[in-house]
C-alpha cells in the first residue's frame, strides 16, 4: 500500500494538537469509529488532557511502525517492543498510569490499558501486606479499627 | 408485527412457561427477550423476531449469551463501548440482585456497530420464589453517537478531569486521587485480575472499596485463571463442583491446601479378566483402564470405565469397535477435554509405536488409529502427557533390547494429518523409564524420577529437569540433578509414582517404588516456579493409601486424585480407592446452587 498516508488531526481539552497518520488513530477502537462516523480532518477530545493524549499518540505511534514493518513478525522485534515497553512505563509516575489507564479505557486501546493495568498489578504485587498498599496508592483506611480486624482475620488464610 | 405463533420457550421438555404467554401482547412492535435466571449468568433463551430485526443478531447467535453484548460496539468488540452509561449498568445489576424490576434508558449497538437508544425494563419472573427467568421488553430508536459525546461520558470526562489536582499537600493524597478514579471496572478486571490470591486478600484489607471489589466471583475466577492458567480453570469449570463452591473459596483451598484430605471409597463392578500393568485415565468425571497385562504376560486391548457421577459407581466393560492391538505399559493421556489417546506399550509381538484415539462420547464409543507421521521408535514404560489440550507429548521409556531412551517428542493431535516432531535438546536428562511428566504454567514440563541410567549402572532417581515449551529452542534444565539436592524434606528415589500439577504451579508427588524406607504416603510439593524451590512435606488428614502407582492413579475434574490398589499395594485391585479431596468443591457436587454476583 504505496498509497499517500492520510493525516487526522487529533485536539486534546486543552487543544494541543497531534497529526497523525490514519494507521495511528486506528489503534484506537473508539477513535476508529469516530473517524468512520464523521470523516472530520480534526477530532477533539474533550476527555484526554495534552500531556496524556502526547503519552497515547506517542505509544501508538511506536506500536503502528513495528506492526508494520515487522510484518514478518519475527520475534527480535516483538522484543524491541516489549524492551519500548518496559522503558514507557517504567519512567512514568502513578498518577500518569492512572491517567493514561482512564484515557485507554475511555479510547479503547486495549494493548496499552493492559500495558498500564499490568504495572499497576505489579506495584501491588511488590508490597509486603496491606499496609504498604496503602502507603504506596495513597490510600487512606475507612475502616474502623473493629472493622479491619474483622477484614484481616476474614484474610488470615493469605498471611502465613 | 406478528408474535412468533410457534412461541416456545420450554426448548421442548421442561414443561411449560411459567409465566402466562396469553397475557403478553398478540402484537409485538418491541424487542422482547427472556433469560435463565437459574444460570448465574442468565443467558438468553428467546428473542422475538423484532429483536433480530432491529438489532442485526439472529437469535441462534445469541441464545445462551448475556444480554450484555449489546453494550459492546459489533459482535468483535470484547468490551462495554465507553459511552455506555455505567451507572444505568450498575442500576440494572443491584435491581436484578435484589430481584425488582428495573426501567431505564441505555445505549446500545446493532451487530453493524451503529448505535441504538433502548428503552427497557426487566422484569423478574418468579415460580415459589425463587426468581426463575428475566423477561427484557426493549423499545428501540435510533440513536447518534456525536463526535463529542458530552451527554454519555460526563463519567468518564469527571474521572479524568477531576484527576489532576497534581501536586497538592502530599504524595499520598495524588495517589488517592488517581486510583479511586478509575471505574470498579477497570479496577476489578483489569488491575485486580492479574494478582495472585494472596495479593487479593492482601488488597481486600486496604479500604472498603477495595474489599467490595474482592468480594465478586468473577474477579476471582480471572484471578484463577491468570495464575493457574486457562487449562487448569477449564477443568476446574467442567466439574459442577468448582463452579458452586466459588471461585473465590477455591482459590483459598489450592493456596492453603487447608481442605485437602484423604478418604477411602469402594466401587461396583468387575475388571476382568485380572491384570496388572494398564493404564487409567480420566475423562471428565469418568475413568477409564485400557489394555494391561493378564496370566502369562498376555497383552489385553479392553475397555473398562467407571463413572463416578453415578449414584453407585461401578466398573463397566465398554463394547467398542476396532480396538488397539492389546498391549501394557503403554501411556494413556487425555486430549481435547473428551478423548483419550494411548501410545506404544508392550504388544504381542514386541514394542509397539502406535497411536490410537479413544472417543467416548460416540455412540458405540469407538477407537480410531491415528496414523502420526515419523513416530518416535516403539517403547514401553515411557511417559507422557497433554499440553495446550490437544498436543501429546513422550519421553523416554524402554526400548528393544531393554535400552533405557531419552529423546522427547511431540504429537499435534489437532492437525488433519498428525506428524511426530521430535524436541531437539543440546542436553538431555539421563535416559530413563518411569518416570513422570508433568505440565506446569501452561506450557512448562516437569519430568520427575523414575528409573534412570547413570553410566553402566540404573537406579532409582528423584531428579527433577523442567522445560519451558514457549521457547523457541526448548531445552532440559536441570532443578536438581543426580547427586544434588533441594532442601526440604527431599522426596526420595522412585518410579512408577504419581505427580500432578495443581492449579497454582505446584507439582504433588507421592507413591512409587520408592527407594529407601521413605513412606509412599508421604505427599511432597515443589514449587518449580520459586526462585530457590524446596521441597515441601504435605500433610493431610484422612486416612491415606499406603501405596500409589502412577498407572492407576488419576486427576478427576482437577480436584480428585483417585488411587487404585492402595490399601495392598496390588494394583489389580480395583473395587476399593483412595482419594485425596484437593478443595471441599469435589464433595459437594450436589449442594445447592452458588448465588454468583456479577459486575456487568
Amino acid at each position: 500500500m504505496e498509497n499517500e498516508k492520510k493525516m487526522i488531526t487529533l485536539k486534546s481539552s486543552d487543544d494541543v494538537t497531534f497529526e497523525v497518520e490514519e494507521a495511528v488513530v486506528l489503534e484506537s477502537q473508539f477513535l476508529s469509529h469516530l473517524v468512520q462516523d464523521c470523516p472530520a480532518p480534526e477530532h477533539k477530545i474533550k476527555e484526554v488532557t495534552g500531556k496524556i493524549l502526547s503519552k497515547v499518540v506517542e505509544y501508538c505511534e511506536k506500536h503502528v511502525v513495528v506492526v508494520v514493518d515487522g510484518g514478518d513478525s519475527s520475534s527480535s522485534s516483538g522484543d524491541d517492543l516489549k524492551k519500548w515497553d518496559d522503558k514507557f512505563i517504567k519512567e512514568m509516575d502513578l498518577s500518569t498510569v492512572y491517567d493514561l489507564i482512564a484515557a485507554a479505557n475511555y479510547l479503547n486501546i486495549q494493548a496499552l490499558l493492559d500495558l498500564m493495568c499490568q504495572r499497576v498489578a505489579d506495584v501491588i504485587t511488590a508490597c509486603k501486606d496491606h499496609k504498604e498498599i496503602r502507603e504506596t496508592l495513597g490510600i487512606v483506611s475507612d475502616y474502623t479499627a473493629e472493622e479491619e480486624a474483622e477484614v484481616l482475620k476474614e484474610n488470615e488464610w493469605a498471611f502465613d | 408485527m406478528e408474535w412468533d405463533s410457534d412461541f416456545d420457550l420450554s426448548g421442548g421438555d421442561n414443561g411449560s412457561i411459567p409465566f402466562p404467554v396469553s397475557s403478553l401482547p398478540k402484537t409485538a412492535t418491541f424487542g422482547f427477550v427472556v433469560s435463565d435466571a437459574l444460570d448465574p449468568d442468565h443467558p438468553i433463551i428467546y428473542v422475538n423476531t423484532v429483536f433480530e430485526i432491529i438489532t442485526g443478531y439472529r437469535a441462534d447467535e445469541v441464545i445462551g449469551k448475556n444480554c450484555r453484548f449489546l453494550q459492546c460496539r459489533g459482535p468483535y468488540a470484547k468490551r462495554r463501548h465507553p459511552s455506555v452509561d455505567s451507572t444505568v449498568v450498575s442500576k440494572m445489576r443491584r435491581c436484578l440482585e435484589k430481584g425488582i424490576e428495573f426501567q431505564g434508558e441505555l445505549l446500545n449497538f446493532r451487530k453493524d456497530g451503529s448505535p441504538l437508544i433502548n428503552k427497557l425494563r426487566l422484569v423478574p419472573i418468579r415460580e415459589d420464589d425463587e426468581i426463575t427467568h428475566i423477561i427484557g421488553v426493549l423499545f428501540f430508536t435510533d440513536a447518534k453517537l456525536t463526535p463529542s459525546p458530552a451527554k454519555e461520558i460526563t463519567r468518564i470526562s469527571r474521572s479524568l478531569t477531576s484527576a489532576s489536582p497534581v501536586g497538592v499537600k502530599r504524595n499520598v493524597s495524588r495517589g488517592l486521587c488517581g486510583i479511586f478514579e478509575l471505574s470498579d471496572e477497570v479496577m476489578a478486571y483489569k488491575i485486580l485480575s492479574r494478582l495472585t490470591p494472596r495479593d487479593i486478600a492482601s488488597v481486600g484489607c486496604v479500604c472498603r472499596r477495595f474489599n467490595e471489589m474482592t468480594k465478586n466471583d468473577d474477579v476471582w475466577r480471572m484471578v484463577c485463571q491468570n495464575t493457574w492458567g486457562s487449562e487448569a480453570t477449564r477443568v476446574l469449570e467442567t466439574v459442577p463442583g468448582a463452579k458452586r463452591i466459588g471461585w473465590m473459596r477455591l482459590a483459598r483451598e489450592f493456596t492453603t491446601h487447608e481442605a485437602t484430605a484423604w478418604r477411602k471409597f469402594s466401587v461396583g463392578g468387575i475388571v476382568q479378566p485380572s491384570r496388572c500393568n494398564f493404564s487409567t485415565c480420566a475423562v471428565g468425571n469418568k475413568i477409564v483402564i485400557f489394555g494391561g497385562e493378564g496370566v502369562n504376560m498376555q497383552p489385553m486391548n479392553d475397555t473398562f470405565v467407571l463413572d463416578l457421577g453415578s449414584t453407585s459407581p461401578e466398573w463397566k466393560s465398554v463394547l467398542v469397535s476396532s480396538p488397539p492391538p492389546g498391549r501394557w505399559g503403554h501411556s494413556l493421556s487425555c486430549v481435547n477435554g473428551s478423548r483419550l489417546v494411548v501410545f506404544g506399550g508392550y504388544g504381542s509381538h514386541g514394542l509397539l509405536n502406535d497411536v490410537f484415539l479413544l472417543d467416548l462420547d460416540a455412540d458405540p464409543p469407538t477407537w480410531r488409529e491415528v496414523s502420526g507421521l515419523a513416530p518416535p521408535i516403539p517403547r514401553s514404560w515411557h511417559s507422557s502427557c497433554t499440553l495446550d489440550g490437544t498436543k501429546l507429548i513422550v519421553s523416554g521409556g524402554c526400548a528393544d533390547s531393554g535400552a533405557l531412551l531419552n529423546d522427547t517428542f511431540l504429537l499435534d493431535l489437532s492437525m488433519d494429518i498428525p506428524t511426530w516432531k521430535e524436541i531437539r535438546v543440546p542436553w538431555s536428562p539421563p535416559s530413563r523409564l518411569g518416570h513422570t511428566l508433568t505440565v506446569y504454567g501452561d506450557r512448562k514440563i516437569l519430568m520427575f524420577g523414575g528409573l534412570a541410567e547413570y553410566g553402566s549402572r540404573r537406579f532409582r532417581s528423584n531428579d527433577v529437569y523442567t522445560m519451558n515449551l514457549s521457547e523457541n529452542e526448548p531445552c532440559w534444565r536441570p532443578l536438581v540433578g543426580y547427586e544434588t539436592s533441594l532442601p526440604g524434606g527431599v522426596a526420595a528415589p522412585r518410579l512408577d509414582h504419581v505427580a500432578i500439577s495443581l492449579p497454582g504451579g505446584q507439582i504433588l508427588i507421592f507413591g512409587g517404588s520408592v527407594a529407601g524406607l521413605d513412606s509412599a504416603s508421604q505427599l511432597y510439593l515443589l514449587d518449580p516456579t520459586e526462585e530457590k524451590p524446596a521441597w515441601r512435606v504435605l500433610n493431610v488428614k484422612g486416612s491415606s493409601p499406603q501405596f500409589a502407582w502412577g498407572h492407576t492413579t488419576c486427576v478427576v475434574g482437577g480436584t480428585r486424585l483417585v488411587v487404585f490398589g492402595g490399601q495392598t499395594g496390588e494394583e489389580w485391585m480395583l473395587n476399593e480407592a483412595h482419594e485425596l479431596l484437593l478443595a471441599n468443591s469435589s464433595t459437594k457436587i450436589t449442594s445447592s446452587r452458588h448465588e454468583e454476583k456479577r459486575l456487568f
